[in-house]
């Protein structure tokens, strides 16, 4: 609640120097601010349903998928969450997300390559990751970020908070399984394959595990300069951490 | 005047402390009670599932006798346990039992292909992580409880309104230790 007060407090600020700068008057801000506000307001409200519909996503059914039902309802008893609902995606490139603005409204998307690759294990690092975006309130800062971008946020803080919010969620998925090997062996897995999801877009990279788009062919270790437009941390650095725990 | 406006303002800011505190601890110590029984939901999931396993192993592994009497009387067992630590050791008792049942079933190539056996199993299996997670769960609302109960200043409240520490979920000595399986 103290993100969106300081959020409000932000946008005023912002709204308000612009104006003196461009002069439009009172009328003027508040125009702006109830565009920028419902913006924001739909964009929070409406981000389950939407990444869930640009995935292509589908409910998993509990008794073809009763493993991945079990494992999200373990995890969630390990973490004191309501089960968020569990949906499917037809992709053969493995990979997840997690969206919904509280633990309440959450949902978790897992596409079939992923059930298809990962053993219970790393299946469970996964699912604890999601899930620690859920508990952290992940979509709740993103979409303060995304909406924050244009205003006052150069678009670059967004993708450094991205990455910033991608190593608390490893750190706190294995503070839910306390079994920091089950994440990386997956990590590993997913750096082994190249294959990246069909139906994802710039717009949802940041939920997911791993950075669904394209690297570049040929680009081995990135340079700073392209790390600075990743949504996702490197996953060498990320298994590199992980083992450290 | 001033003076008495200033005393007021501290009455009031001390009942606002003592409000949000005494809420704060009633919280927690409501979400320990209900980790506390989400233990016993997946301990009674459990039992519930046993039966129908053994039954399944049955039809497959006929002469297998001791390894099923063994789980059925651990389940009877821990069903009959009074205590929590006569309970614990039940548990582990049936876990124990479990792997042998599961170690045994590795012979049966049948019994392997068997859909039912195999989605009993993966119950099972994902109950036992359950029960697991369950208390881990338990132990960290019991850490948060009795760190807020013990810190400055809600400790100087938690006393007069009768809040104790709580006890953690241990492992007791024959569940630390490794599981023998009779083979």
């Amino acid at each position: 609640m103290l993100l969106v007060l300081a959020f409000v407090v932000v946008l005023v600020a912002a709204t308000w120097a612009l104006n003196l700068l461009i002069g439009y008057g009172v009328a003027g801000v508040i125009v702006a601010l109830v565009l920028a506000g419902a913006a924001a307001l739909a964009s929070y409200w409406k981000a389950d349903a939407v990444a869930l519909a640009l995935s292509h996503a589908r409910p998993a059914d509990p008794v073809e998928y009763a493993r991945l039902h079990n494992i999200v309802e373990g995890l969630c008893i390990a973490g004191g969450l309501p089960k968020p609902r569990v949906y499917v995606i037809d992709d053969a490139a493995p990979n997840a997300f997690a969206t919904g603005r509280n633990p309440r409204h959450a949902a978790v998307a897992v596409t079939t390559g992923l059930l298809e690759n990962m053993t219970r294990v790393e299946l469970e690092g996964v699912i604890a990751h999601e899930l620690s975006h859920v508990k952290n309130y992940d979509i709740l800062v993103s979409t303060l970020a995304v909406t924050l971008v244009g205003i006052v946020v150069p678009p670059l803080v967004q993708l450094a908070v991205s990455r910033r919010r991608e190593s608390l969620a490893d750190v706190s998925g294995v503070a839910l399984t306390r079994y920091p090997p089950g994440l990386t062996s997956a990590l590993e897995k997913l750096q082994a394959h190249t294959a990246v999801v069909r139906s994802s877009s710039r717009a949802t990279a940041h939920l997911w595990i791993e950075s669904p788009i394209a690297r570049r062919p040929g680009e081995g270790r990135s340079s700073w300069l392209n790390r600075l437009f990743d949504t996702h941390p490197p996953l060498d650095e990320r298994i590199k951490a992980l083992r450290e725990l | 005047m001033a003076t008495v406006w200033i005393l007021v303002a501290i009455v009031v800011l001390v009942a606002l402390f003592v409000a949000v505190a005494y809420n704060g601890l009633v919280r927690r110590r409501n979400r320990i009670d209900e980790a506390w029984a989400q233990i016993d939901v997946q301990l009674r999931r459990r039992h519930d599932l046993i039966p129908n396993l053994v039954e399944t192993v049955k039809g497959y592994a006929a002469h297998e006798r001791g390894t099923f009497e063994a789980v059925t009387q651990a389940r009877a067992n821990a069903i009959g346990a009074q205590g929590v630590a006569q309970q614990a050791q039940a548990e582990t008792q049936i876990t124990g039992a479990l792997k042998s049942l599961f170690a045994v079933s590795e012979r049966y190539p049948d019994l392997k292909a068997n859909q039912n056996f195999l989605a009993l199993q993966e119950e099972l299996t994902s109950t036992e992580g359950r029960i697991a997670y369950a208390r881990q769960f338990y132990n960290e609302t019991v850490r948060s409880y009795n760190t807020r109960i013990q810190s400055f200043p809600t400790n100087l409240l938690a006393g007069g309104f009768g809040f104790g520490a709580r006890d953690y979920f241990e492992a007791d000595d024959t569940s630390r230790g490794p599981v023998a399986v009779q083979l």
